[in-house]
């Protein structure tokens, strides 16, 4: 079966900047891919270039079966696939709730006017609720999102991702600004989720997060694809320990120190 | 070549006051982030100050407190009343910072448009009422003989406006390049926290550079007085070609912005030359056409025209809140209006009528403002399509009752479509001058066209009839004017827009709108069509403004464009934000509030206060801006809600949020969600 995402040779540019240079990149179905690599490496780009939100230079990227470099964000959308935003990006002064019912209708324009004339408006959807019951966010769902902490309302663009049930999710550093509590629901809603049939791709700085959950990690350095394998082959792979892994702690643990290794 | 050029040069005057205006307000812009659309308004307080020094030699002040008029001498030469009258500008520039714009330095940008059309209305109101709305000439400053040019007698002034114009932008461009102060303004400009490491005070600078925009605006209204005719209206719209000489300087370039006002001016006096000679041009307002093409062509392909700024916070407008027991609220106020028709005689049901078509056109703002965040500064225009597509449908092809004003109001969501279209590429104050210039270039070049509106006399609209039934206003006799029927025949119509949009703001579409005004990546992530959610918002608020169009025609019996022009859009703006922008009850309000409406009426007939309809919706707009965005509806319905929660249980709200932020709370969470389902 081939990957549920796939790209091939992708490059975005900004300006001169080839912000993520011929990258070709799989996601298998069920799995949860992560992808990390050092600060301005590409990752935030290339999830743009995936979900919409940024034109691609050359390249070409296809999801569950066809290709989607064409369609507007919307429409990837309808397809099975969603984000979160590094920038949280919340539907400020709407309610929890209300934020994920947004996402949960995935409602085409002409079908969300013609809701104007069926009149069902109090009607809670289950899906909705379920989310919010397992990200943890049930007692604020009526709370407006301005009020929460930071960690509730990064959980919150999880849930708002999660709830129309789409086939590939990609988070950017979900995790960034958890507490340990909130990091624990994380967790548990990840492995859930692909529990439940839904594919991830997940970007974060938190390494213990990422080397203990995803079962494929691609590690991203300056725009290109560095390495590429499942936790325990990428963590030794030297150019990787040298422009990424070395500034961890793990690293220093292992006692390997980034000389002479080339990181290109 | 000289044939063609030469009647070009006619247009230098005007082009170069539009030079100099959109000057002032690059000036402004880069100082403080906003764009001054009151620039205009200004210059005319302005030059009216400085016609009546010279003409009765009376020195107004619309100070209060102070006298508002002090007699200064018989006779006030020329470079006396000049310079009192730079001084009056240099104090208006500088006011209407420090109370409009500086409290909206943070605000959103819809805020920042609003303060500024409050301002707009303000002066235009002042003007009025010291003034009054007649034409004033205003003696030549400069001389006028003419001089041989490419073989044409150009009038003087001409050349040397220009010459003026072309100087001034050179100093201009010179001060900001030069200059510890124009240096300090740029960098303020570009970053907010950089002007602190310059150790300049942010504010000084604004103030600064209003008051010079003051002076310049000023001096070219008075520079202009001799050349057109000084009347409030005119002058205050000549905004619309300033805006575009300020978009073709990108807001930012003086050279460009000064070269963009003299080549309308010069576009405008070709055209005029064009529309003589050639047949198949519309005979009016294709000379208010040119800024209009201008400003559609800069901002709705040329992108993002307004360059960012580096703005610390900004604050957002409120959100719409969940209608709650509609149709309780529908039925005892349709019982009240329906109460009050029946009641009220003569003028007062005639200002109750009023209300009730004026709270039509807010609430076509509430969908598209209040739910969307699309602003329009032109939405008279779609109640004027509706209106005159009314009047050929009903008496030119004899359409029936219902039907007629339903396709005069489809017809009017077409056009909120050809609208939306291009404002799909521009945002905030980008729009808002898009909407306007449309607004202008539709008065102008189709409402004002006698061939098509039948000019000044307007056009007759058929009667209502229905089953039978006479709702018209007039009925046989003019004795029962305004009749009970055409009231309740309003108040149904007002009452199911009304539901419907209360409904819209529970939809699916709705609850989408919200989220693009909210936050147009999240909701396209979220799989919301934000292009088309808008068009949809547009649609239907041109839809909602038509219908208010054909219920202005059945009002009058006949539409004309004295009805449908760019200033009452304007000030339907104010009703609607005065009276709350994001909800139903807020147009009801708005409604009231209108010049001819129910509130102003009694105020006149009881205590002759009428006329200050106007300059209570300019400051109230203004205060709105700054103070109350949510209007008269929002602090009505916060102090409800404060009442009802200290009632039932004091302090309970604050417990409710507050528990979601400690960790008990967070543990009850965990707790919660790990008994969830699955
Ligand atoms: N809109 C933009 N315009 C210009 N350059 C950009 C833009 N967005 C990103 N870049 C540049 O592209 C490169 C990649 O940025 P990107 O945000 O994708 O990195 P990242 O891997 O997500 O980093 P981080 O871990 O800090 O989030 C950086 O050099 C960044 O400066
Ligand atoms: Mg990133």
């Amino acid at each position: 079966m081939s990957p549920l995402l796939a790209l091939t040779d992708v490059t975005v540019t900004f300006g001169g900047v080839h912000a993520v240079d011929h990258v070709s990149l799989d996601v298998e179905h069920g799995s949860m891919t992560g992808l990390i690599g050092p600060n301005g490496a590409g990752k935030t780009t290339l999830i743009d270039a995936v979900t919409g939100f940024v034109e691609l230079a050359s390249g070409r990227i296809d999801f569950d079966g066809s290709s989607i470099e064409r369609l507007p964000a919307h429409r990837r959308s309808w397809r099975g696939l969603a984000r979160t935003f590094q920038s949280l990006e919340l539907l400020e002064d709407l309610t929890v709730r209300e934020n994920l019912t947004v996402a949960a209708e995935m409602a085409p324009w002409w079908s969300a006017l013609a809701s104007v004339a069926r009149r069902k408006a109090a009607q809670r959807s289950e899906a909705v609720e379920i989310v919010l019951a397992s990200a943890g966010l049930a007692r604020v769902a009526d709370v407006v999102v301005t009020e929460l902490s930071h960690g509730q309302r990064k959980l919150v663009t999880v849930a708002r991702a999660l709830v129309a049930r789409p086939k590939l999710v990609i988070l950017d550093e979900p995790a960034a600004g958890l507490d340990s509590g909130e990091r624990g629901v994380l967790r548990r809603l990840l492995v859930e989720t692909v529990e439940g049939g839904t594919t991830i791709l997940l970007v974060d700085h938190d390494m213990g997060l990422v080397l203990e959950v995803c079962d494929t990690i691609w590690v991203l350095d300056f725009g290109s694809v560095l390495s590429a394998g499942p936790p325990g082959e990428v963590r030794k792979d030297p150019r990787v320990i040298e422009a990424y892994l070395g500034l961890a702690e793990e690293a220093a643990a292992d006692g390997i120190e980034g000389d002479g290794h080339g990181a290109g | 070549m000289e044939t063609f050029l030469a009647p070009l040069l006619l247009g230098l005057g005007s082009g170069a006051v539009y030079a100099l205006f959109g000057s002032g307000v690059v000036l402004t812009y880069r100082a403080s982030g906003v764009v001054n659309f009151a620039v205009g308004a200004m210059a005319m307080c302005t030059t009216f100050v400085f016609a009546e020094l010279r003409s009765s030699g009376d020195l107004h002040l619309p100070v209060p407190g102070l006298p508002s008029q002090i007699h200064l001498a018989d006779e006030v030469p020329f470079l006396v009343a000049l310079i009192i009258s730079l001084a009056f500008a240099a104090l208006l520039g500088l006011v209407s910072y420090l109370l409009v714009f500086r409290p909206l330095l943070h605000a959103s940008a819809l805020a920042k448009v609003v303060g500024a059309v409050g301002l707009m209305i303000t002066l235009q109101a002042f003007v009025v009422l010291r003034f009054g709305s007649a034409t004033l000439g205003v003696a030549p400053i400069l001389p006028s003989e003419p001089v041989e040019l490419l073989g044409m007698n150009i009038p003087r002034d001409r050349i040397y406006l220009a010459v003026l114009a072309v100087l001034l932008g050179v100093g201009l461009w010179a001060l900001y390049r030069f200059t510890a102060f124009g240096l300090a303004t740029r960098a303020s400009a570009e970053n907010e926290t950089g002007i602190v490491l310059l150790g300049r005070s942010r504010n000084l600078l604004a103030a600064l550079n209003w008051t010079l925009a003051g002076v310049l605006s000023g001096a070219a209204g008075i520079l202009l007085a001799p050349l057109t005719l000084l009347d409030p209206g005119t002058f205050t719209l000549l905004v619309v070609p300033a805006l575009g000489a300020a978009l073709i300087g990108r807001f930012s370039r003086f050279g460009l912005t000064v070269a963009g006002g003299l080549a309308l001016g010069m576009a405008q006096a070709g055209i005029i030359k064009l529309q003589a000679s050639v047949s198949w041009l519309p005979r009016v307002g294709l000379r208010e056409g040119i800024p209009f093409l201008v400003i559609l062509v800069v901002v709705a392909l040329g992108g993002r025209v307004l360059p960012s700024r580096g703005a610390i916070v900004e604050r957002r407008a409120p959100q719409p809140p969940q209608p709650r027991r509609v149709l309780a609220s529908t039925g005892v106020l349709v019982a009240l209006g329906a109460a009050g028709l029946f009641i009220l005689q003569g003028s007062y049901r005639a200002a109750l009528i009023a209300s009730l078509i004026a709270a039509l056109v807010c609430l076509s703002l509430v969908v598209l403002t209040g739910f969307v965040g699309q602003i329009s500064l032109g939405q008279m225009a779609f109640a004027g399509i509706a209106g005159f597509a009314l009047s050929k449908l009903g008496e030119g092809v004899g359409i029936p009752f219902p039907l007629a004003p339903l396709l005069a109001a489809c017809i009017a969501a077409l056009a909120g479509l050809a609208v939306g279209v291009p404002a799909l590429r521009v945002r905030g104050v980008n729009l808002a001058i898009a909407t306007l210039a449309a607004a202008v270039a539709i008065e102008e070049l189709v409402f004002k066209n006698p061939d098509l509106t039948g000019g000044f006399e307007g056009s007759k609209v058929p009667l209502p009839h229905l089953w039978g039934l006479d709702l018209s206003i007039g009925g046989e006799s003019s004795a029962a004017y305004p009749r009970v029927a055409f009231g309740i025949f309003a108040l149904v119509v007002v009452a199911l827009v009304g539901l419907g949009v209360a409904n819209l703001r529970r939809s699916t579409i709705g609850r989408q709108m919200l989220a693009v005004r909210a936050n147009e990546r999240a909701a396209a992530a979220a799989g919301i069509d934000v292009a088309a959610t808008k068009l949809v918002a547009f649609g239907i608020s041109a839809f909602i403004a038509g219908m208010a169009g054909a219920m202005i025609g059945y009002q009058f019996s006949r539409v004309s464009f004295t009805s449908f022009s760019v200033f009452a859009s304007l000030t339907f703006v104010a009703v609607a934000f005065i009276g709350g922008i994001n909800r139903v009850s807020g147009a009801l309000i708005g409604g009231l509030l209108v010049a001819n409406g129910l509130l102003f009426t009694v105020l006149e007939e009881w205590a002759g206060l009428g006329k200050y309809q106007l300059m209570v919706s300019g400051i109230g707009l203004i205060v709105a801006a700054a103070l109350w965005p949510e209007g008269i509806a929002g602090a009505i319905g916060s102090g409800w809600a404060r009442l009802r929660s200290l009632i039932k249980a004091p302090g309970s709200t604050v417990v409710e949020v507050g528990a979601a932020d400690d960790t008990g709370a967070q543990r009850e969470v965990q707790r919660e969600s790990a008994a969830s389902p699955h």
